[in-house]
């Protein structure tokens, strides 16, 4: 069930948007996310969407794939529809006992919707189109000016990297002790909850002493490494922008102004 | 007691892009009184034909049968089967986590669901056998060498009183005496407590010097059944599949292909020092 | 290139208060002298403090008491740590945890991006020690669909992009397969001849060190015996003792020794074996 997250996620492909620059992207992801609150019209949402249809077909990523990374958050997207379905006052349209929807809740309740799944696409179209350590590679670029008030920028940038590369073994090893306990008569599904909680710790001890294990084993084999922090670090592909990556700017700059222009003068 | 697996298929991630057929068709006998070797490289399907014993997996494919029922059914007990078919897994020793050696090893007894008494005298005597010394018992397992860790794995999987000891890799990462020492303890669980014993192995060697019947898996199949004799007479087959032969099986191959007339199918380096010894004193009768 | 002087470890075990209950001598005066280019083997059974004698060949570890030289320099100035640390690389025992990048080139450069050294030498250095170890076609792949084998060697892969003088290897196969166990030793092997990169193999099989220059034998922190193979497994009774056992033939051809047949106890291979019974 862990294995079914899509998010974060990376889908291999050859294409302009793959290419781009990471910095690139985590800036144009960041501003069509602020872009999709500047509005509240019909008009608006047609060009978010338009820009973000016109970004997932030159990046090749299957729209079903895209699509499946909104399954963890159905259960959220229904909820707050549904609360602005019946919660808001205005002209009603359709009354049954306590239940009253008005057209201000239906349009609110689809905006809302529309801004919260494109929210999650525009991200996760990040996340599939650039590797992990492109995308903490350029989070540390992006972020060195903190470095200016101590913070600790590259550190979190390879803590991140870390912990990327030992979801995966971590989530197998728990699959691995689990089997082992279970092989020993362990059950993990009946119970109330505090006895299922209970339960569990025959999984999570094992796989706590793992990690602080693998954690030790790493510092070692860092050490061992000469890494001695980022102090005079280079880099074996160091962000550099192209000319497409200019580009990229150049289109990001154009759907903002567009999209400014049609919310201004479309009256929908 | 029998264990039987008739026409077992196993498929990981069945339905997505990264389907993997991991046992195919696989029909096999494991009765009472044996001491079996799985081997096969790396990937070759015996971790996964392990955990199909004691139900863990479930084959996407045929079925198992403990004592004639079929452990598919909704009716069958397989709480009861887990502790009939004990399971250590490799590196058992990194599934310890209670706060002392004994609360440990009484974890598997204690899920069966038995009195008091009964899991503390089963504990006790998993222990004994697998000699972990009375004072070690109120130590924390993290304490423990890595040897004793592992003994105290075994201890709890045993005291579950299993009827077949299936362990996968059991010798991985130990010195050679440690590992002789593990063969030994299972050696004489087979002879004193009468169980079963199936183990996964890398080493020909220690299959030659050990196992009564060998099981050679490749791509998810059985190709090779029988005593280690037989089977180590299939030296170029083996060789193919990336396991080859004992040392001593090997030295007398080479002494026979190069015309002499030693009998070949020693296993072990006990028999094929006497049989060295035997062509050579005829030759030097001669 | 590498030599220890009475070299000692201690550590101390505490209690939950945090009392020291008890002081370990892990190594207890380990004297070892390792010449440029040789191949040495060190072997010792478990906790033999084989591994922890490792980990001070590249300053992981500082002496309690007597001192390391690593080319020439003392293991506990702080200031040349780092050019100990590339001359004498490590690699560990568990192929995952070692490993610290997602995709495999970039774990490759991790040691040359400490070093600061150029990014068009990074690329070149990196090139060339995965052709070095055979896995070139696995530059993009992420380590978790590797086996180990495939693991261990990125691993090496990632210390001759330091450029060392020496591989030191911490038990590197003692989680493999014998498949794997193969390849990282036909590896060793051809970096010890090939370019003349100074090899130390920690480990526990008898079978590994057969083509070694070599052999110190660890056990309770000590060098129990030393010598070429053929001196060392000579002395069946003297490894017992360290918890070792010799290789199948070395026992074969011994006890055909013991029988009087002209066969010498130091055999090590198959065809040695042979040539002897065949030639009488």
């Amino acid at each position: 069930m862990i294995r079914d997250i899509t998010i974060g996620q990376y889908y291999s492909a050859d294409s302009p948007v793959h290419r781009l620059d990471s910095r690139v992207k985590i800036i144009a992801t960041l501003l069509y996310i602020i872009s999709l609150f500047m509005f509240d019209s019909m008009a608006g949402y047609a060009v978010a969407i338009g820009f973000f249809v016109l970004v997932l077909w030159l990046s090749k990523v299957p729209f079903a794939y895209v699509v499946k990374g909104l399954k963890p958050i159905i259960f959220m997207l229904v909820f707050t529809a549904l609360l602005n379905l019946f919660w808001t006052p205005g002209t009603a349209f359709f009354s049954c006992g306590v239940i009253t929807l008005t057209w201000e809740g239906l349009r609110k309740t689809i905006f809302i919707s529309l801004r919260l799944i494109f929210l999650l696409l525009g991200s996760s179209l990040m996340t599939l189109t650039t590797t992990p350590n492109q995308l903490t590679d350029g989070l540390e670029h992006l972020l060195s000016p903190l470095k200016v008030i101590k913070v600790p920028v590259h550190e979190l940038a390879m803590m991140m990297s870390i912990a990327l590369r030992f979801i995966p073994i971590l989530i197998e090893e728990t699959d691995k002790i689990m089997k082992a306990q279970a092989a020993r008569g362990a059950d993990f599904e009946s119970g109330n909850m505090l006895q299922r909680l209970k339960n569990m710790l025959p999984i999570f001890i094992p796989l706590f002493v793992s990690a602080i294990r693998r954690a030790g084993d790493l510092a070692l084999a860092m050490d061992a490494r000469c890494y001695h922090g980022g102090r005079g670090r280079t880099k074996m592909r160091p962000l550099k922008y192209q000319m497409t990556d200019v580009a990229a700017y150049a289109v990001c700059a154009l759907y903002i102004i567009v999209l400014m222009v049609v919310v201004k003068f479309c009256v929908i | 007691m029998s264990l039987i697996l008739h026409n077992v298929s196993y498929t990981y991630g069945k339905g997505s892009s990264d389907e993997k057929q991991a046992l195919r068709n696989i029909d096999l006998e494991i009765g009472s009184q044996e001491f079996t070797a799985i081997v096969g490289h790396t990937g070759s399907g015996k971790s996964t034909l392990l955990q199909l014993l004691n139900g863990l997996e479930k084959a996407t494919e045929g079925t198992v049968y403990y004592d004639g029922k079929d452990i598919y059914d909704k009716e069958y007990p397989i709480k009861e089967l887990r502790s009939k078919v004990g399971l250590v897994f490799q590196y058992p020793e990194h599934q310890l986590f209670e706060s002392s050696v004994i609360r440990d090893v009484e974890f598997g007894p204690r899920n069966l669901g038995w009195d008091n008494l009964q899991v503390e005298l089963s504990s006790y005597q998993a222990l004994k056998d697998v000699g972990i010394g009375e004072e070690l018992l109120d130590v924390s397992p993290l304490a423990l060498s890595g040897g004793q860790k592992r003994r105290v794995a075994l201890a709890g999987v045993l005291a579950m009183q299993p009827e077949i000891l299936v362990l996968d890799e059991p010798m991985a990462g130990l010195d050679p005496m440690g590992r002789q020492e593990i063969f030994e303890l299972l050696q004489h669980l087979h002879k004193e407590r009468k169980i079963s014993v199936i183990f996964a192995s890398h080493s020909m060697d220690d299959v030659a010097e050990y196992a009564k019947r060998v099981i050679v898996m490749q791509d998810g199949k059985i190709v090779l059944d029988g005593t280690p004799r037989q089977v180590f007479q299939y030296e170029k087959e083996l060789e193919q599949i990336g396991l080859g032969v004992p040392a001593a099986t090997r030295v007398m191959h080479r002494l026979r292909a190069d015309g002499n007339a030693v009998d070949d199918s020693c296993i072990t380096a006990q028999e094929s020092v006497q049989e060295i010894l035997r062509w050579y004193g005829k030759r030097g009768a001669k | 290139m590498i030599k220890t002087k009475k070299l000692v470890h201690e550590y101390s075990r505490r209690d939950e208060e945090g009392n020291v209950t008890e002081i370990v001598r892990a190594v207890d005066g380990v004297n070892i002298q390792v010449k440029p280019g040789d191949f040495v083997a060190i072997l010792g059974a478990n906790g033999s403090g084989k591994s922890t004698f490792a980990k001070h060949l590249n300053g992981l570890l500082y002496p309690t008491e007597g001192v390391v030289y690593v080319n020439g320099i003392d293991t506990r100035d702080k200031e040349t740590m780092l050019t100990v640390r590339q001359t004498a690389g490590m690699v560990f025992q568990n192929p995952d945890n070692q490993i610290i990048s997602n995709v495999v080139e970039e774990d490759v450069g991790f040691g040359p991006e400490n070093l600061g050294v150029p990014t068009a030498e990074i690329l070149k250095r990196v090139r060339e020690s995965l052709k070095g170890v055979g896995m070139y076609a696995y530059r993009k792949h992420s380590p978790n669909h590797l086996s180990g084998g495939q693991k261990q060697r990125v691993a090496i892969a990632g210390i001759m992009a330091m450029r060392p003088k020496c591989i030191i290897l911490d038990e590197a196969t003692a989680m493999l397969d014998p498949a794997g166990r193969k390849e990282i030793l036909n590896i060793i092997h051809s970096l010890n001849k090939e370019e003349k990169i100074t090899i130390i193999l920690i480990t526990h099989y008898m079978e590994e060190v057969i083509a070694s220059d070599f052999v110190y034998v660890m056990n309770q922190g000590k060098i129990a015996l030393s010598g070429t193979p053929r001196e060392v497994f000579a002395q069946t009774d003297k490894l017992k003792e360290c918890r070792l056992t010799i290789p199948k033939v070395t026992q074969i051809a011994q006890a055909l020794h013991r029988a009087g047949l002209p066969v010498p106890e130091d055999v090590l291979t198959e065809e040695e074996l042979l040539s002897y019974l065949e030639q009488v």
